[in-house]
C-alpha cells in the first residue's frame, strides 16, 4: 500500500501509529511496533517500498488510551484514570513512578535509535 | 489417592462412529480468539486440555469459505491445502496424551460479514446481515446450495487430511445457515428447501449424509442443533421443531451435540443461570429419540452433578467449554480423586468478553488461560523457588490470595497478612450482591489451596503499618491492598469533580458493602458501565426501595454488552420496576436534589429528588502502604504493588497480576523487558 502512494508521487509517505515499547499494545487493532530487531526487517519493506520518497515512521505509546489486551500489562498514566482505548476494558491505567517515567523515556530514544528516515512524535495520546 | 468408584462412570469409554473416546469428558468447540491469527498459541491452549485428562477436544468455529468469513476475529480457518499446518499440530497435540480431537466446520452465513474477502454474504433469503452491517445477504441459487454442499464435503476431508476424529455439522448460536434455512426467520423460500420443516431440515439432512458418505469411514460425524431459542414463538423451540428435527434426523449422524441459542443463553452468566445443568430442561428429551450417544452442557464443575447427567439417562457425555477454561485439569483432578483442588468457573463471561473485543482469551479462575504458549505458562505447574527467603504478601483479595498461593507452591516462606478478618477482599463482598454469589469461588478455592500449604502463614485482622513491616526484615514485599471507590465523581465521564459531591452526603459501593442501608428514593449514578451500578440497583429494589439509574450511556451497564448481559440486565432492572435514564451526565448535587443534563443536548435538564445518592464512577488505588514503603525500597529486595492497589480493575485483572508476580519474583526477567512471546510473520 505505502508503496504504489509512493508510485503515485507522495513525496513523503508515512506509516501509522508505531509502538516503542511492548507495554503500550493497541490490540485488537493492527499497528506497526517497533520493540525489537525482528520488527526492524518487517519494517524495512515499506521503506524500501517507498524509494525515491521520503518514509516517516509515527513513534508512539499510547498509555490510557491502549488497553493492552495482548500483553496485559496495566497501562500507564499520570495517574490512575479509567481506560479510554477504542475497544477498552472496565480497567484503569497504572500512575507512573519517576523510574517509570525514565524507561518510558529510554524506549522513545530505543525506538529512534532504530534505522530511520523520518521520525514522528505522536503526541496526540 | 485414586477416584471414588461413583465417579467411575466418568471414565468409560464410549464408541463414537468409527472412533471411540477414553472417557466423559468433552471440551465442546469454544472459540479462544487465537485461532488462525495465533495458531502456536491456539494448538497449546488444546493441549493443555488434552493434559488435563479431555477424552475430546474440540476446535472453535472454524471457516470453511472464504464467502463466510468473520474478519476481524480470529476463529479457525480451513479453506484449503494450505490451512491445514496448524490443524495438524492441534490434533497431533491432542493425540498425543490419547484423546480425540474435533473440529466444527462452519458457514456463517448471515454471521460472517466478510470484511476480509468483501463477496456479498450469502443467506438462504435476502435479508440484513446480523450486526448492524449496512449490508444485506444475497438470496441463495440451488447452484449456491450445491455449492455450500460441496464446500462442507472438501473441508470435511481437508479436516480428516489433518488428523481430526470428529467433524461437526453446525446449527447453533445463529451463527450458520444450518440454522438459518431451520427458521422461518431468515428462510422465506417457495423451492424444495422452504416453507415446511421437512423442507427447511433438507440442507442439513444433505450435508450430513454427505459428509458421513465423505469422511464417515475414519471420523465421527458430530451434528450440533440449537434444540431451543427461547424466544418461544418467535424462534425454534424445544417441544416443538427441536424435537420434530430430532426426530427426523435421529439416526443420521454419529453424534448428538445439542443446546440452547443464541450464544448468550447457550453461555448465560451464573448471574442469570446461577445452576449447573440449566440447559436440561431443554435438551433432556434428544436422548429418547435417539440410539446415538448424546453431549449436552450445562457449566459443569461438580462431578457428582455429571454422574447424575449420565446415569438419569440426560446425556452420554459431559460437554464444557467454561469450564474447561477455568480448570483444564479437571478430569485429570477427578481422576485422582483431588475434588478440592478443581478451580471451579464462576459464570463471569470474562472469557467470552474476549472474544467480543477480538483479544485472546482470559479467564478470571485461571490466569495461566491464553498464556500457554505466549508466556509458557502451565495451569498447574510453576518454577520452584529460587532463594529460601521469606515473601510478604500484605491483602488477601483475589491479587493477593493468588500471589501468596503460588508463591507458596514456588516453595518460599510466605506470609500473607490480611487487614479484616476474612480472606476474599472485594469478591468476599460483591459476592453478597444478587447474582454474584459464585464470585465468592475465586476466594474459596484459592483459601482452601492455601489452608493446605503449611509454608504459607495466614495472619487475619491483622493490619500492618509500613514501620510494622520495616521491623519484620522479609525482603520480598507485594502491596496487594486492593482500591477505594471514589467519592467525587471521577469517572469514564467526568475528569474533574461533580460540582457539590463535597458538601452532601454520597455514598459509593463500598459503603453498601460495609453495611450501610440506602433510605427512601435511591439515585445511582453509573459511571463504571461494569456489572456493579446494576446490580446495586437490584438489591435496592429487592429492599423495597424506589431507584433510579442514570448513565451518561446509552445503554445501562454498557460493557456486559461484551459479556453477554446486557439486553438481560436492562430488562430485569425495567421489569424490577427501576427508573433508568441514560444518555445523561450528573451536572451537579445538593441536599436532596440531583441535575442532570442530556450528554447529546446539555441544554435540556432536570432535577432528580432524592434520599440517597450512590456514585458507581471509578476508584482510586488504596496504596497508602505502598507509597509510605516507597521512600524505604532500597532495603528490600522486591517491593511491588499488585492488582487494585497498582491498577484498579477486573477480577481477572487482579488475580493476573497476582500470578505474574508470583512467578516473575526473583526470577531474570527484568520487569520492563517484553515478557511474552508473540506470532509475527518472518519477512526475513
Amino acid at each position: 500500500m505505502h508503496g504504489v502512494k509512493a508510485e503515485g508521487g507522495w513525496g513523503v509517505v508515512c506509516t501509522e501509529y508505531c509502538s516503542v515499547h511492548p507495554s503500550s499494545d493497541d490490540h485488537p487493532f493492527p499497528h506497526e511496533s517497533l520493540w525489537d530487531e525482528g520488527d526492524i526487517k518487517n519494517l524495512r519493506l515499506i521503506t524500501d517500498a517507498v524509494h525515491e520518497s521520503l518514509a516517516g515512521v509515527e513513534i508512539w505509546y499510547g498509555g490510557r488510551s491502549t488497553a493492552n489486551l495482548y500483553g496485559r500489562k496495566a497501562s500507564f498514566g499520570p495517574s490512575s484514570l479509567p481506560n479510554t482505548a477504542l475497544v477498552g476494558m472496565p480497567v484503569q491505567s497504572q500512575a507512573m513512578s519517576p523510574a517509570d517515567i525514565c524507561e518510558l523515556e529510554i524506549w522513545y530514544q530505543a525506538a529512534e535509535g532504530l534505522p530511520r528516515d523520518r521520525v514522528v512524535v505522536n503526541m496526540s495520546s | 489417592m485414586s477416584r471414588d468408584p461413583k465417579y467411575d462412570i466418568l471414565f468409560e469409554p464410549l464408541q463414537i462412529g468409527p472412533v471411540t473416546t477414553k472417557n466423559r469428558f468433552y471440551q465442546v468447540p469454544h472459540c479462544n480468539s487465537l485461532g488462525h491469527g495465533r495458531p502456536l498459541a491456539e494448538v497449546e491452549n488444546r493441549r493443555i486440555k488434552a493434559e488435563g485428562g479431555w477424552g475430546v477436544v474440540c476446535t472453535q468455529e472454524v471457516e470453511i469459505h472464504p464467502s463466510a468469513e468473520i474478519t476481524p476475529s480470529f476463529e479457525g480457518r480451513l479453506w484449503d491445502e494450505k490451512d491445514i499446518p496448524p490443524h495438524r499440530l492441534m490434533t497431533d497435540a491432542v493425540h498425543e496424551f490419547g484423546s480425540l480431537a474435533g473440529i466444527e466446520l462452519v458457514y456463517g452465513a448471515l454471521h460472517a460479514p466478510n470484511n476480509y474477502s468483501r463477496i456479498a454474504p450469502m443467506s438462504p433469503s435476502a435479508t440484513v446481515i446480523h450486526g448492524n452491517y449496512p449490508i444485506q445477504a444475497r438470496a441463495m441459487t440451488l447452484r449456491d446450495i450445491h455449492d455450500i454442499r460441496e464446500w462442507h464435503v472438501n473441508a470435511a476431508k481437508l479436516a480428516r487430511k489433518a488428523g481430526y476424529d470428529i467433524v461437526y455439522v453446525y446449527a447453533g448460536h445463529d451463527m450458520s445457515i444450518l440454522q438459518h434455512f431451520l427458521k422461518p426467520h431468515y428462510n422465506r423460500r417457495s423451492d424444495q428447501y422452504g416453507g415446511s420443516l421437512e423442507n427447511r431440515v433438507r440442507l442439513t439432512r444433505e450435508i450430513l449424509t454427505a459428509v458421513k458418505e465423505a469422511v464417515g469411514d475414519q471420523c465421527a460425524v458430530a451434528m450440533r442443533l440449537a434444540v431451543d431459542e427461547l424466544r418461544g414463538e418467535d424462534g425454534l423451540r424445544a417441544e416443538c421443531e427441536g424435537r420434530d428435527i430430532i426426530g427426523m434426523l435421529a439416526e443420521l449422524p454419529d453424534l448428538w451435540d445439542v443446546n440452547v441459542s443464541g450464544w448468550d443463553n447457550d453461555s448465560a452468566t451464573a448471574r442469570f443461570e446461577p445452576m449447573e445443568g440449566f440447559q436440561e430442561k431443554y435438551t433432556a428429551f434428544v436422548k429418547t429419540l435417539t440410539s446415538k450417544p448424546v453431549v449436552g452442557v450445562g457449566r459443569f464443575t461438580s462431578a457428582d452433578a455429571m454422574v447424575s447427567q449420565i446415569k438419569r439417562g440426560v446425556m452420554d457425555l459431559i460437554g464444557a467449554a467454561r469450564p474447561s477454561i477455568a480448570d483444564p485439569f479437571l478430569p485429570r483432578k477427578i481422576e485422582e480423586g483431588r475434588l478440592e483442588d478443581i478451580r471451579e468457573c464462576i459464570g463471569c463471561n470474562i472469557c467470552v468478553a474476549q472474544d467480543m473485543i477480538v483479544a485472546p482469551i482470559r479467564c478470571t479462575q485461571n490466569p495461566t488461560q491464553g498464556e500457554e504458549w505466549k508466556r509458557n505458562w502451565h495451569p498447574e505447574n510453576i518454577q520452584k523457588a529460587a532463594s529460601d527467603d521469606g515473601v510478604l504478601v500484605v491483602g488477601g483479595g483475589p491479587a493477593g490470595m493468588e500471589c501468596a498461593m503460588q508463591l507458596g507452591k514456588r516453595g518460599y516462606a510466605v506470609t500473607l497478612a490480611e487487614a479484616t478478618k476474612t480472606l476474599g477482599g472485594r469478591v468476599a463482598l460483591e459476592s453478597q450482591l444478587p447474582g454474584l454469589a459464585s464470585y465468592a469461588r475465586v476466594r474459596d478455592y484459592r483459601e482452601s489451596q492455601i489452608a493446605r500449604l503449611p509454608n504459607v502463614q495466614l495472619y487475619l485482622d491483622n493490619r500492618l503499618s509500613a514501620e510494622d513491616i520495616l521491623e519484620l526484615e522479609i525482603r520480598h514485599i507485594l502491596i496487594a491492598t486492593g482500591s477505594d471507590w471514589r467519592r467525587d465523581g471521577i469517572g469514564r465521564r467526568h475528569a474533574f469533580s461533580i460540582e457539590g459531591v463535597e458538601s452532601v452526603s454520597v455514598l459509593t459501593p463500598d459503603d453498601i458493602f460495609s453495611g450501610t442501608k440506602p433510605q427512601g428514593r435511591v439515585l445511582i449514578y453509573d459511571d463504571d458501565h461494569y456489572y456493579l451500578g446494576g446490580v446495586i440497583a437490584e438489591q435496592c429494589r429487592q429492599d423495597g426501595l424506589d431507584v433510579h439509574l442514570v448513565t451518561p450511556d446509552s445503554k445501562v451497564s454498557s460493557w456486559t454488552e461484551n459479556t453477554l448481559e446486557q439486553e438481560k440486565i436492562q430488562s430485569r432492572l425495567l421489569s424490577l420496576g427501576v427508573s433508568l435514564t441514560t444518555s445523561h451526565e450528573l451536572l451537579r448535587v445538593s441536599e436532596g436534589s440531583a441535575q442532570i443534563a442530556n450528554v447529546y443536548l446539555n441544554e435540556h435538564q432536570q432535577e432528580i429528588p432524592f434520599d440517597t445518592i450512590i456514585l458507581v464512577t471509578s476508584r482510586l488505588p488504596a496504596d497508602d502502604l505502598y507509597q509510605a514503603l516507597l521512600p524505604h525500597q532500597n532495603r528490600f529486595k522486591t517491593l511491588l504493588a499488585i492488582g487494585d492497589c497498582n491498577a484498579p480493575g477486573t477480577i481477572a485483572a487482579a488475580v493476573y497480576d497476582g500470578h505474574l508476580a508470583a512467578r516473575n519474583l526473583e526470577s531474570e526477567v527484568d520487569f520492563y523487558e517484553p515478557l511474552f512471546r508473540r506470532e509475527m510473520p518472518d519477512l526475513g
